[in-house]
């Protein structure tokens, strides 16, 4: 294992689109405790959503992502309030099933309306590399990074500062409370679910170029997605982020490692993860819940 | 005192920085009824949970029947004859009454049996049939041998109550830990609990240590009362001595010792 | 219902509900019904000679396996019933894991991939009569059962959820990629065993085959029912419940989950030895995230935490996923018919089956069924519990303890 700062920088690209989908995650876990399994295949309609606008109906990218980012938007929304919230109040491996059902759904919906063919998206960024501290970093690279950091950065600032977010940590810690103080939990869950499929599909358009985009390119992300946010800690969006990061690098390093290779690098990845977990069984950034008799 | 089924000797706790239990040293005799009184916080439930092992003290000492609970893992509690009930009761949720009585009787059979089990062995079968005979038994004093076939959480609240207790009972302890037992009752009932719990030791041949907040039920139920105050001991004795001690008095002024908590 | 302690299986209705199928089947209709329609008419048979006896309705998970003795004649539906059987016999092993035990298990396909596996290499390498094969299978996946429960107790909820998905996602790529063992993408082929001397006459390969799998279902529910009904299958619920009064009662959590995993883990074992031996060819991306998912939707479309949810959770779910056909509209667009393809109607069932009967199937038929509670609320009603108010006034229990009639009083609450 060499430490080579291309791979480095490779793996904290990719590693930026785990931790858009680990954030979208958490987002879902803390404040309804369900592990939605549908996150990486709801982010890969989107993609094909964008991909439509981008290359069938011939926009400008940027319009066509934007239009992505909000049909994800609404979809998570109406996901939310229509498969959810029916079964929000039944023990959690139901609403496995249901997530796992969603996953299922939307999966079938991608390879019905665009196919199993691997569908070439270009990538928004020029193709060159910047030369930097002895290393070429590809502009690709740093524009999924850089756009995806941002995207985290708009998420962190909607929780930290606006009323929304105020209103979404009140529904997330205490449910009753802010029902009682006036704050619509439906509402505010429906945004919620909105806001992490919209992380989701800027996570899959940035993706798209490299991950090649196919009904099943998110699947390995969801897995890295997952692994990141119970790194993370399960509740802590910033942790999540972080882990994608870890799990990013680590991947590529491991993957350059001769005898393990790329066919083995997803099991040793996990090994990886386990280990963290055995020693850590709250992730780096969770806190230990107390059980109280 | 004759030989005690429970001894604390110097048992610490700190959670962080605080300390929850101070040094504590009591005992409870054979077929004795024990009060832990105290003001909140005092560390009535800690020492609670260090003898059914979930907290582990730092310091000290845990004896029961010769045996240092300290060195033994939480599940091996119930086969040394120490049961008890939970503030919250815990019933399990998917079983029926029957069920839940019989699922107290865990610790009756000492292995698992599994191979037994999957071939219902003769040996298994007697065994079972045992245990329903005795959860009847148990049932029956409790009155609610009716709730037999009911899940018991679905059952009303006072029902449920009873429901704990004779899941604790019914592994026929040497030693019954109350958690709160008057929690939620109302005046009536409160009244008939201390007969039910002297009915409890002369029946099953128990003794009992009860946490509770309600000081005037301790005291007329209670052979020997122990007082924590900020996890220390600050009294130990008959409820009459106890009730004139002036650092009980002292502990209890300024907190209000209230009638329904 | 007393019965449930004593615990003998109703064998008269299991008789009548198979014999009432046999019926349908045979007389009835001229042409052999589809292979689930007769489980499904055997299960509801089950239930009702059940009910009618004042009998537990999970003895009717026997029901189902009765008449299909009987089908096996008309060799139509035989392949297709075996594979049910199959599917149901690994999800009865989830089941004891997730359902029972609580431990959230998303790597269950892989152990039936390893059974599969371990009846493959030993028969078609090793020669070994496949039978034979079938204990070794699930003695090995147990034993890697075991491995994941004594790592899975660290875990909890969706830790354990992630854990085992990764179990899940590796696990084909390493069978995948030590091909000196598993021949890698080409998989293995086993020749399906001939039935024996005495049977040859009048069985042809696929019954054999459905025998053999039908003996070892019977083997795996009344073992299962042994276990579940008893001492261990309180414990496991107790841990379930209520980790921290299970403690109390007495139970080592830490053994019993692990004993979950590892008995769970072989009936996988077995489904998939028999796989390998009805199937004929083992594969390693046959045995992937994908599969595991179908059996936690088995059990819970069918019922968590019934021996029969799993029987009838396997029927649906292969019927589902292997018949729905694609929904077409008559409306165009653009000179294209508008349809929803087979695997989004699959989901879309799954999802409504889990909203509208969240207790599985199973469930309509148990007590406080969802049946119920759904035509109270078309009716607008409340849910009553008078009966609870009538018991009560049967008879006056000798010690009260009673509190006021609220279920939730503030005071307890932690």
């Amino acid at each position: 294992m060499h430490l080579d700062l291309q791979l480095i920088t490779s793996g904290l690209a990719i590693g930026s689109v785990y931790g858009s989908i680990a954030l979208g995650l958490v987002l879902i876990y803390r404040s309804t405790g369900i592990l939605n399994f549908a996150q990486g295949e709801m982010a890969t309609f989107s993609t094909y959503i964008g991909w439509s606008f981008v290359v069938s109906v011939g926009m400008p990218y940027w319009v066509g992502f934007l239009l992505a980012v909000l049909a994800a938007f609404l979809l998570g929304a109406v996901v939310e309030r229509v498969a959810i919230r029916p079964v929000q109040n039944q023990p959690h491996l139901t609403v496995v099933i249901v997530t796992l059902g969603l996953f299922l759904l939307f999966n079938a919906l991608s390879l019905k309306f665009w196919h199993s063919d691997v569908r070439p998206f270009r990538s928004p960024f020029p193709s060159g590399s910047v030369h930097v501290l002895g290393t070429y970093i590809s502009w690709v690279s740093i524009g999924i990074f850089g756009v995806s950091l941002i995207s985290m950065a708009f998420v962190g600032i909607v929780f930290r500062f606006t009323k929304v977010g105020l209103a979404m940590r009140a529904v997330t810690s205490n449910p009753m409370a802010s029902a009682l103080m006036g704050i619509s939990n439906g509402r505010i869950l429906s945004l919620g679910w909105g806001l992490s499929a919209a992380v989701g599909a800027i996570a899959g358009m940035l993706a798209a170029n490299r991950l090649l985009l196919d009904p099943n390119m998110m699947q390995g992300v969801l897995l890295y997605a997952f692994a990141a946010a119970v790194i993370g800690g399960m509740t802590s969006p910033v942790g999540a982020v972080i882990g994608g990061l870890v799990m990013g690098v680590t991947n590529a390093l491991v993957s350059s490692v001769s005898w393990i290779g790329s066919d083995l690098s997803l099991a040793a990845t996990f090994i990886v993860l386990v280990l963290i977990l055995l020693v850590r069984p709250q992730g780096l950034f969770g806190r230990q819940i107390e059980v109280r008799v | 005192m004759t030989a005690s089924t429970l001894e604390f000797d110097g048992v610490s706790v700190a959670f962080g920085g605080v300390r929850a239990l101070d040094d504590v040293s009591f005992s409870v005799g054979e077929r004795e009824i024990v009060g832990l009184i105290g003001p909140n916080g005092a560390g009535k439930t800690t020492a609670f949970n260090c003898v059914s092992r979930f907290v582990r003290p730092q310091r000290g000492r845990l004896l029961a029947g010769g045996v240092d609970l300290t060195s033994v893992a939480p599940h091996e509690i119930a086969a040394l004859g120490i049961a008890r009930t939970f503030q919250g009761l815990e019933l399990f949720k998917s079983m029926t009454v029957a069920e839940t009585l019989l699922a107290g009787q865990h610790s009756r059979r000492r292995t698992m049996g599994a191979l037994s089990s999957a071939l219902r062995l003769p040996s298994v079968r007697r065994a079972e049939a045992v245990e329903i005979a005795h959860a009847r038994e148990v049932a029956d004093f409790f009155s609610i041998e009716q709730y037999w076939d009911r899940m018991a959480t679905e059952l009303p609240y006072g029902v449920q109550k009873r429901v704990d207790i004779a899941r604790a009972l019914v592994s026929a302890p040497r030693l019954l830990l109350l958690d709160e037992p008057a929690a939620g009752l109302n005046v009536e009932a409160l009244a008939e609990l201390a007969t039910v719990i002297r009915t409890i030791r002369a029946e099953f041949n128990t003794a009992v240590l009860l946490v509770e907040h309600h000081v005037a039920m301790v005291m007329e139920l209670c052979d020997r009362v122990c007082v924590l105050n900020f996890g220390r001991v600050i009294a130990d004795g008959r409820p009459e001595e106890v009730q004139r001690d002036p650092a009980v008095i002292e502990a209890y002024l300024g907190t209000k010792v209230t009638d329904d908590a | 219902m007393r019965s449930v302690l004593h615990g003998h299986p109703r064998l008269v209705g299991l008789v009548i509900s198979a014999l009432v199928t046999w019926l349908l089947n045979e007389v009835l209709f001229p042409t052999p019904l589809n292979g689930y329609l007769v489980v499904l008419f055997a299960y509801v048979g089950g239930v009702v000679v059940a009910r009618l006896s004042r009998g537990d309705h999970r003895y009717a998970a026997l029901g189902p396996l009765v008449p299909l003795v009987f089908l096996a004649q008309n060799s139509i539906g035989v392949t297709e019933l075996t594979q049910i059987l199959i599917l149901a016999i690994a999800a009865l092993g989830l089941d004891l894991i997730t359902g029972w035990t609580g431990q959230l298990n998303l790597a269950q396909g892989i152990f039936i991939g390893l059974g599969a596996y371990v009846t493959a290499i030993l028969a078609s390498k090793h020669g070994w009569p496949i039978l034979l094969t079938l204990p070794l299978a699930g003695l090995v996946a147990a034993a890697a059962g075991l491995l994941l429960g004594v790592l899975a107790l660290r875990f909890d909820g969706v830790y354990l959820a992630v854990l085992t998905s990764a179990v899940a996602l590796a696990g084909p790529v390493l069978l995948l990629h030590y091909k000196s063992i598993t021949n890698g993408v080409n998989g293995i082929i086993v020749n399906q065993p001939q039935p024996p001397g005495a049977f040859a006459d009048w069985l042809d390969t696929d019954q054999w085959g459905y025998y053999v799998t039908v003996v070892m279902a019977i083997i795996a529910v009344c073992i299962s029912w042994n276990l579940l009904s008893g001492r261990i299958g309180r414990a496991l619920r107790a841990l379930r419940d209520s980790p921290i009064a299970a403690k109390g009662i007495g139970v080592d959590l830490t053994r019993y989950k692990v004993l979950a995993f590892a008995v769970g883990s072989f009936w996988a074992g077995l489904a998939g030895g028999l796989y390998a031996m009805t199937i004929g060819f083992v594969s390693a991306d046959s045995f992937g995230l994908f599969y595991s998912i179908q059996f936690l939707t088995i059990i819970v479309v069918g019922g968590l935490s019934t021996i029969s949810g799993a029987f009838v959770g396997a029927v649906v779910i292969y019927e589902l996923s292997t018949n729905v056909q694609t929904i077409g509209f008559a409306t165009t667009v653009n000179g294209v018919a508008l349809s929803i393809p087979q695997a989004a109607v699959y989901a879309i069932l799954l999802i409504l089956v889990v909203i509208f009967a969240p207790k599985g199937i199973i469930g309509i038929f148990s007590d406080k069924s969802d049946w119920s509670r759904l035509t109270q609320r078309l009716r607008g009603g409340h849910n009553r519990s008078t009966d609870v108010v009538q018991a009560q006034a049967d008879r006056p229990p000798i010690v009260r303890l009673d509190a006021p009639e609220d279920p939730h009083p503030a005071i307890t609450s932690y």
